[in-house]
């Protein structure tokens, strides 16, 4: 899709123009690229926040579940009896021993938050490299479109790959 | 008679009462298609204008345009949706309800911009407290401006609230290659309505700065058009 612009220069708005058609109309080059990457940081923000709508839990219950039983998986010595006991109900429920379920919960854990902190690091580098782009360029709109690309095909192989271990009943 | 006669016979009278629903069918739906024909003509068409050389005596077509936009107006039929072509640039000073559901104002050569100056003040109404404007009839409206410079007016003195466009239920107001400009000290807004929604956006055009108040009546100059529920835009940074 065509990405339009809607800049303000000199007392004026030019609204819904490309980046060429702001040229047409004598908007300067670097008020250009301006707009140019700030639609590029906002698409980055899309990029991310659509990622990590796809990981989250849909209630706010499961993820409280999700923390905790984390937190037991992670430490269960210090686990409360009142806790564990309920980790050994779910693995017989399910036919495991409680080491096998926790060590199914500390699975699951560690492929959410790799992904979820790859998708930080995505965030970061995209709109890093998108300001280093140099403004006197003529193709930033294809430069950011090379970066997004990458950053989506990036996440997405991560996420396919961590949603299987991450969409479990744990 | 044998039985495998009456058989025959029965066959080939079924086969002749099925040619004659056919043909039926046929001709029923030819007729149909000849009054959506007929319903589509009449619910839309195209008017020319022509400031300079038209007469609003004449059937606004291409070689005998009328001289004002809101002749051109009156003769939009209820619901339809028309094309006005602006040969020159126009001034437009009287207050018309718009029937069409959908009206494009555009210049009649793409590419070549024509100016729509609002009046100050009513020609149809003199003293009227109401700026030159056009008034949704109660339906939905899509107006879309093509190729034009719509020039908003610093009212009357005796004008009140000063607005362009009324709107109706839903009100959507598009602008592609166009330009808005405000005369000096212009208050004209170019939005109004006590109720309904409304939608602007904005393709390939310009405004200028001190547009910002005046899009919508009694929205104020900084707005961010998402706080605004029963407003939708597209290209407009702040109200």
């Amino acid at each position: 899709m065509t990405q339009l612009y809607t800049v303000e220069h000199a007392g004026h708005f030019c609204a819904g123009m490309t980046a060429a058609e702001l040229g047409v109309k004598g908007i300067p080059a670097n008020v250009i690229s301006l707009a140019v990457k700030s639609a590029g940081q906002d698409a980055v923000n899309v990029l991310v926040e659509t990622c990590r709508a796809r990981l989250a839990s849909t209630s706010a219950g499961k993820l409280a579940e999700y923390r905790f039983k984390e937190e037991i998986a992670r430490d269960p010595t210090n686990a409360a009896t009142e806790e564990l006991a309920m980790i050994d109900r779910e693995a017989a429920a399910r036919g495991i021993d409680r080491d096998a379920l926790l060590a199914e919960i500390r699975a699951k854990a560690s492929a959410f938050r790799q992904v979820a902190l790859l998708i930080g690091a995505l965030e970061a580098e995209a709109k890093a490299a998108i300001k280093a782009i140099p403004d006197a360029d003529a193709d930033i709109e294809a430069q950011i479109q090379t970066l997004l690309s990458a950053a989506r095909a990036q996440a997405e192989t991560s996420i396919i790959t961590a949603q299987t271990q991450i969409n479990g009943s744990s | 008679m044998t039985d495998i006669q009456d058989i025959a016979d029965a066959t080939s009278a079924m086969n002749q009462l099925a040619e004659a629903y056919n043909g039926k069918i046929v001709s029923i739906d030819d007729r149909v298609d000849g009054i959506i024909g007929n319903l589509n003509s009449a619910l839309s068409g195209s008017f020319h204008i022509n400031a300079a050389t038209g007469n609003d005596a004449n059937d606004g077509s291409e070689n005998a345009p009328f001289q004002t936009v809101g002749e051109a107006l009156e003769r939009c039929v209820s619901g339809g949706n028309y094309e006005l072509h602006l040969h020159t640039d126009v001034v437009y000073d009287q207050l018309r309800i718009v029937r069409a559901a959908g009206l494009t104002i555009r210049s009649n050569i793409t590419g070549t911009k024509r100016r729509f100056t609002i009046a100050q003040e009513r020609a149809d109404a003199p003293g009227s407290t109401r700026l030159p404007s056009l008034q949704g009839s109660g339906g939905g409206l899509n107006v879309y401006f093509l190729d034009i410079i719509m020039d908003l007016p610093k009212a009357a003195a005796h004008v009140t609230g000063p607005y362009f466009l009324h709107g109706s239920t839903f009100t959507n107001v598009f602008f592609r290659d166009s330009e808005i400009t405000r005369q000096a000290d212009a208050d004209t807004s170019l939005l109004s309505g006590f109720f309904g929604v409304f939608a602007i956006s904005l393709r390939d055009s310009s405004y200028p700065a001190t547009m910002g108040g005046h899009w919508l009546l009694g929205i104020a100059a900084g707005t961010d058009p998402s706080t605004v529920p029963y407003l939708l835009t597209r290209n407009i940074a702040t109200l």
